[in-house]
């Protein structure tokens, strides 16, 4: 506890004001009233006790960062080692499963004729600001669908996770940045895969 | 000179299929079907993708969050997308004995740049 001293040198405790917060209904105290409550007050608070609360607002997808985002991010936080951000993220189909230790050499990938990696420059128009405090989202692409090559035939896969890399070399070199699954997509002769505008949700708590 | 490439394949998200390496790295390329092989294009001629799409088909992710929003996968009880809540046994990276279920199998470097994204890919049989 704290005290204040007095001019003529008494010690007295310290007075603090206490602020209430927000009011917040109780069920408990809800139910207490419930039938002295007019129809007006019961949907409010009916509203109030069925709101989600912010995380089951959001979207949650499937997947991961990749092992290397995960160490980059906890070396930037934990030893002030500095995070290189990649200039292009390269975003592959895959019809097998991923995991948190994929590359570029992870076999999987889709192999149609003409079937290329997409490459999404890494900036804030493709990928904005995200918004969230508790959970922090960024929802992309921002500014635009992204296609791959449509399909000249050949393999007709379906297609069930998508993998970001931070390279296009082909090998074990390209760093698996990220992954989620998708749902099965079959691509035909003809077909253009595609991300639509803000097809993809990502988010930390 | 020949138009010809040979090489890495990547897209630029709005239809161009560019090459990846040499000289040319970045210029647009389209596939050939009379000669089953890909050519550079100029940036004012229609696109690899222009002149092969027929429809789009949409890339969903899946969640379990929202039932109306796209790519619900529904509960574990009474799965819509059973892959959203565990690799399934015809997947090929399923491994029972593995952790999650999952064991990726990894090509070698010296084969694997020509496996997928490249102008050569629909030309390996399986199991080259």
């Amino acid at each position: 506890m704290d005290f204040d001293v007095s001019p003529g040198g008494v010690i007295l405790p310290q007075t603090k004001l206490i602020v209430p917060g927000v009011w917040k209904p109780t069920r408990v105290g809800a139910e207490m009233v419930w039938h002295d409550l007019p129809k007006e007050a019961k949907k409010l608070f009916d509203r109030f006790f069925k709101a989600p609360t912010l995380k089951e607002k959001i979207v949650m997808m499937a997947g991961s960062l990749g092992n290397f985002s995960s160490k980059a991010y906890l070396d930037m936080l934990y030893g002030n080692t500095a995070a290189t951000a990649v200039t292009t993220h390269n975003l592959h189909l895959y019809t097998s499963a991923l995991d948190d230790t994929f590359t570029g050499a992870t076999a999987g990938k889709a192999n149609y004729t003409s079937y290329a990696v997409l490459q999404l420059t890494n900036n804030t128009t493709i990928f904005a600001a995200g918004s969230g405090t508790t959970t922090y989202t960024k929802t992309w692409p921002s500014d635009a669908a992204k296609t791959w090559a449509t399909s000249t035939g050949g393999a007709t896969p379906s297609i069930t996770y998508l993998g970001d890399l931070d390279g296009n070399l082909g090998t074990s070199a390209d760093h698996g940045l990220a992954w989620t699954d998708v749902t099965a997509t079959t691509i035909n002769n003809g077909d253009t895969p595609q991300l639509a505008i803000g097809a993809v949700t990502a988010s930390l708590n | 000179v020949s138009d010809e490439y040979e090489g890495r394949l990547a897209t630029d998200g709005n239809g161009n299929l560019l090459a990846q390496d040499g000289d040319r790295a970045g210029e647009p390329v389209a596939y050939d079907e009379d000669n089953d092989n890909f050519v550079f294009i100029g940036w004012d001629e229609p696109s690899h993708n222009q002149r092969y799409h027929k429809q789009n088909a949409e890339i969903v992710i899946t969640q379990d969050q929202d039932p109306d929003a796209p790519g619900y996968a529904g509960t574990a009880d009474d799965p819509i997308h059973p892959a959203f809540f565990s690799v399934q046994e015809d997947d090929p990276h399923y491994d029972p004995e593995a952790e999650n279920n999952t064991r990726l199998r990894n090509l070698p470097d010296s084969i694997s740049p020509r496996v997928s994204s490249h102008t050569h890919q629909h030309k390996i049989k399986a199991g080259e």
